[in-house]
């Protein structure tokens, strides 16, 4: 960027004041309240606007600081600069009633916004803290800011822009992370419902293995019941073939005498007594009747008997004894049968373990989250390698560019400046390190106009013009010499205020171009 | 016919899903209905007929079909997934007449002198056997006709090698273990899983018809599962959207057969903001499974030399070198695009 022409309108105590700048270094010289410092700060309010403070704060801002005696509503200024190649006009009117502002390039008329963040644009995102922390040298203020540290780390963590894609670190990072999350969820899930199979299962496989005890309990008592009555039915043998042995001995006993001797004795001398008593045809006649009589007798006789054993027989248990067999048989079954399930529920189970073992392999699905995991574990910690080496890389470049300004400006007097973290300065004088606090003020002085310039040429692409304001007050003749040779060799514009001659005598011995105004 | 695996339960995707259990046993019928309406003389299964250790039922089911058959002899041998285990029902079963299992741990024989044939196997009593059994079972040479039934083929079940089955001097060879139907050498051959089990089954299955004569062995593979796994790629490009990819899906799903299952993986680049929504695709209920392995469509060469000095075309430049498909791949393909996404501007 280059400013080309300012033209004060109406600001401080200037109004329609014309300044041509060139290229290089630009001089405005003047002696005191000549309104140096007016020019610079008209040029920070043209190039980001004035804010005004709040409250009593207002009575002392800079906006009233500069604003006109005369005409105090016309509060305006038109700057002509170039960038990127391109010349634009920006015109900005402060006071509050008109306040505007507008930007329009001079190369094909076309109008830009500012709201827009045209101007931001052109000015690289450059803000009116770290103009003043870099390009813009105070007198009053040499040191840096604490947040250009931070601006510098950010910078140098996310130096990696490319035109306009700039990547953004954390960004990236979290979305990786985000990503993996979501991949470990859904392996969660996996696993979740693999577990939720498992349970199934073993809730199965304790139900099999309920059954299993239940007809192994089943088993055993059925099988102790089927002793118990085989020893039972032992005793029983015993016992019926005691009593068997009895009625036997009784039936012998009684086969002899199915109807009693007495009465077939009673019978026949019933007949006898028949033929005796009565005469013949009667006689005949009453022996048919008793014999028949008799004979009827007899055979019923003989049937109930009959009856009788078969009925003393059964109660004695023949028939009992064959039902129990029956039921001994229905017991050796019974055993039989429930180990045959308990034998199927046995191969169930095993078969339950087989699968759940079954569950323990890794399917092809799974095994691509895993490595889609290991794939993003591995992209994320890429990145922040990648990044932490190459904001180390960056840093060492910033100290070493800073290093190479000092030791140009002081004439090789200190060739190293060691910067930490918080860009806490140390330097090397010859075998010595020291501290900021061991330094002078000038050296002290020079090492933040190098720190500057330095972190003006890291932080932008686009060269701003330098503007410095009394700021050689405390560097001697030969550093200055130094120093202004190094910006007339490296910087494309410097505007330089200053109320002494020095510099433009230097300047001029040491056959260094320069415009005064 | 090898590898029946009744009693598996496949995956099977949304739409038949429970119902494989049963196909498998279905089949298993069909082949059973063949033999009789054939008149085929043997039923050979090498293995696995059974997916885990066999229930009472189902050796009854299976031996009630076997019973049935009027023409056809059984000879059968346990494999590794039904292998013969301490009190396992095949070593108390009493099969049919006409089924000769060859439950030994040893080799045994099943003769049958009307044919002049021995059919020669051996089981498997536990779960893996890693000596090369096979390599030393050579034929006995009693029979004019030899045949083997032998499970396995790999590191774990009995490693074969192909070059010596056909030194072994069997007529034949009917192998179970393998569930691909393949030919080893001349006289041997897996006649694969009869319906397809894992979803990494895929190609035809069915089971082997041969013919023994006195010119020796012809066989024939008869294709009757009645599904099949289907892999597949589909090659996406950076315009594929989802709409795009689900009529594709559907498209090859109609060429191939709605009946099989499908494993889709899709590979290729699609555009870098392209997110594919996989649950949406299963149109038809018939697909298990789809691997998105796609990566996102960055110029990775240009974007490097864009990008020389920072930290996006480092990324690329350290992760750019290795080989397809591998953690680092991947790894490159998901930092380029969280940079390139989250990028300013």
């Amino acid at each position: 960027m280059e400013i080309q022409k300012l033209n004060i309108k109406n600001f401080g105590k200037f109004s329609e004041k014309e300044i041509i700048l060139q290229k290089g270094i630009n001089v405005i010289y003047g002696e005191n309240e000549m309104g140096k410092s007016t020019i610079h700060a008209f040029l920070r309010a043209m190039l980001f606007g004035m804010e005004r403070a709040r409250g009593r704060a207002s009575l002392t801002d800079l906006f009233t600081r500069y604003q006109p005696l005369e005409n105090p509503n016309y509060y305006a200024g038109v700057m002509e600069f170039q960038s990127g190649g391109r010349r634009f006009l920006l015109e900005r009117h402060f006071d509050k009633y008109s306040k505007k502002t507008v930007l329009t390039c001079l190369d094909d008329g076309e109008q830009l916004s500012e709201e827009q963040g045209d101007l931001e644009m052109l000015l690289e995102g450059m803000k009116a803290r770290q103009y003043e922390d870099t390009v813009s040298v105070n007198q009053t203020h040499p040191e840096v800011s604490a947040q250009l540290a931070k601006q510098l780390k950010d910078a140098a963590a996310e130096y990696l822009s490319s035109g306009n894609e700039e990547i953004h670190l954390s960004r990236a990072l979290e979305c990786l992370e985000k990503k993996r999350k979501e991949v470990e969820k859904q392996l969660n899930q996996n696993m979740q419902e693999k577990k939720r199979k498992r349970e199934q299962l073993e809730s199965e496989a304790s139900y099999i293995w309920r059954d299993i005890h239940r007809l192994s309990g089943e088993i055993e008592e059925t099988k102790c019941r089927l002793q118990e009555r085989i020893s039972e039915e032992d005793i029983q043998i015993k016992d019926e073939e005691y009593y068997r042995e009895k009625l036997r001995e009784e039936r012998a006993a009684r086969k002899k005498w199915r109807v009693h001797p007495a009465a077939i004795a009673g019978m026949i001398l019933l007949l006898l007594l028949c033929f005796v008593l009565l005469h013949k045809p009667w006689s005949y006649l009453w022996a048919i009747v008793i014999g028949l009589a008799c004979g009827l007798f007899v055979w019923n006789r003989l049937k109930v008997e009959k009856k009788k054993v078969r009925m003393e027989q059964m109660n004695t248990g023949e028939l009992l004894g064959e039902r129990k067999a029956e039921d001994c048989e229905k017991l050796r079954w019974k055993v039989e049968h429930l180990t045959g399930l308990r034998k199927e529920k046995e191969i169930q189970y095993g078969n339950i373990q087989d699968q759940m073992d079954e569950l323990d392999f890794v399917d092809e699905g799974e095994k691509l989250l895993y490595k889609k995991k290991a794939a993003l574990e591995l992209a994320g910690n890429q990145i922040k390698k990648l990044s932490d080496e190459m904001r180390k890389r960056l840093a060492k470049q910033f100290n070493e560019t800073v290093s190479e300004i000092m030791n140009e400006i002081t004439g090789g007097a200190y060739k190293k400046v060691v910067l930490d973290d918080e860009l806490g300065v140390r330097l090397w004088r010859g075998e010595h390190l020291l501290m900021a606090e061991q330094i002078s003020r000038g050296t002290l002085e020079q090492v933040y106009f190098a720190l500057r310039m330095a972190a003006a040429k890291f932080l932008y692409e686009e060269e701003f013009p330098v503007i410095l304001d009394e700021t050689f007050v405390y560097y001697d003749d030969k550093r200055l010499g130094e120093t202004l040779k190094w910006l007339s060799k490296n910087c494309g514009q410097v505007i330089l205020f200053t109320c002494q001659k020095r510099e433009m005598e230097i300047m001029k011995e040491g056959g260094i171009s320069f415009t005064k105004i | 016919m090898a590898d029946v695996h009744l009693g598996a339960e496949p995956d099977a995707g949304k739409k038949y899903s429970g119902q494989r259990k049963q196909e498998i046993w279905d089949s298993f019928l069909g082949i059973v209905n063949v033999c009789e309406k054939e008149r085929i003389d043997f039923l050979f299964i090498a293995g696995d007929l059974f997916h885990r250790q066999p229930l009472m039922r189902e050796l009854k089911e299976v031996n009630y079909l076997f019973s049935k058959l009027s023409y056809t002899k059984v000879v059968l041998i346990a494999g590794n997934h039904d292998y013969i285990k301490k009190d396992s029902y095949y070593a108390t079963f009493s099969w049919a007449d006409n089924v000769f299992p060859l439950f030994g741990e040893q080799m045994q024989c099943a003769a049958f002198e009307e044919y002049d044939l021995g059919v020669y196997g051996f089981s498997y009593h536990k779960r893996e056997i890693r000596q090369p059994l096979y390599d030393t079972a050579a034929a006995p040479g009693k029979f004019r006709h030899e045949i083997l039934l032998a499970h396995g083929g790999d590191e774990k079940h009995i490693p074969v090698k192909r070059e010596k089955l056909d030194a072994l001097g069997y007529d034949y060879i009917a192998m179970g273990h393998i569930h691909k139907p393949q030919t080893m050498g001349q006289r041997a051959a897996y006649a694969g899983a009869l319906e397809p089990i894992d979803k990494n089954d895929t190609g035809q299955h069915g089971y082997i018809k041969g013919l023994c004569s006195a010119q020796g062995v012809r066989i024939k593979f008869v294709p009757c599962a009645k599904r099949e796994y289907i892999h597949k790629k589909i090659e996406v490009d950076k315009d594929m959207t989802n709409a795009g990819l689900r009529e594709k899906i559907k498209a090859i799903i109609d060429e191939c057969g709605g009946e099989n299952l499908y494993k889709l993986t899709l590979t290729g680049f699609r555009g870098a903001e392209m997110i594919f929504l996989p649950n949406t695709m299963d149109v038809y209920g018939n697909i298990l499974e789809i691997q998105d392995e796609t990566k996102p469509f960055y110029d990775l060469e240009r974007l490097v030399l864009r990008n020389r000095d920072n930290l996006l075309g480092k990324y690329i430049e350290s992760l750019q070198d290795f080989e397809e498909g591998s953690v680092e791949q991947m790894a490159l393909y998901e930092g380029v695009q969280a940079l390139m996404d989250t990028k300013r501007g």
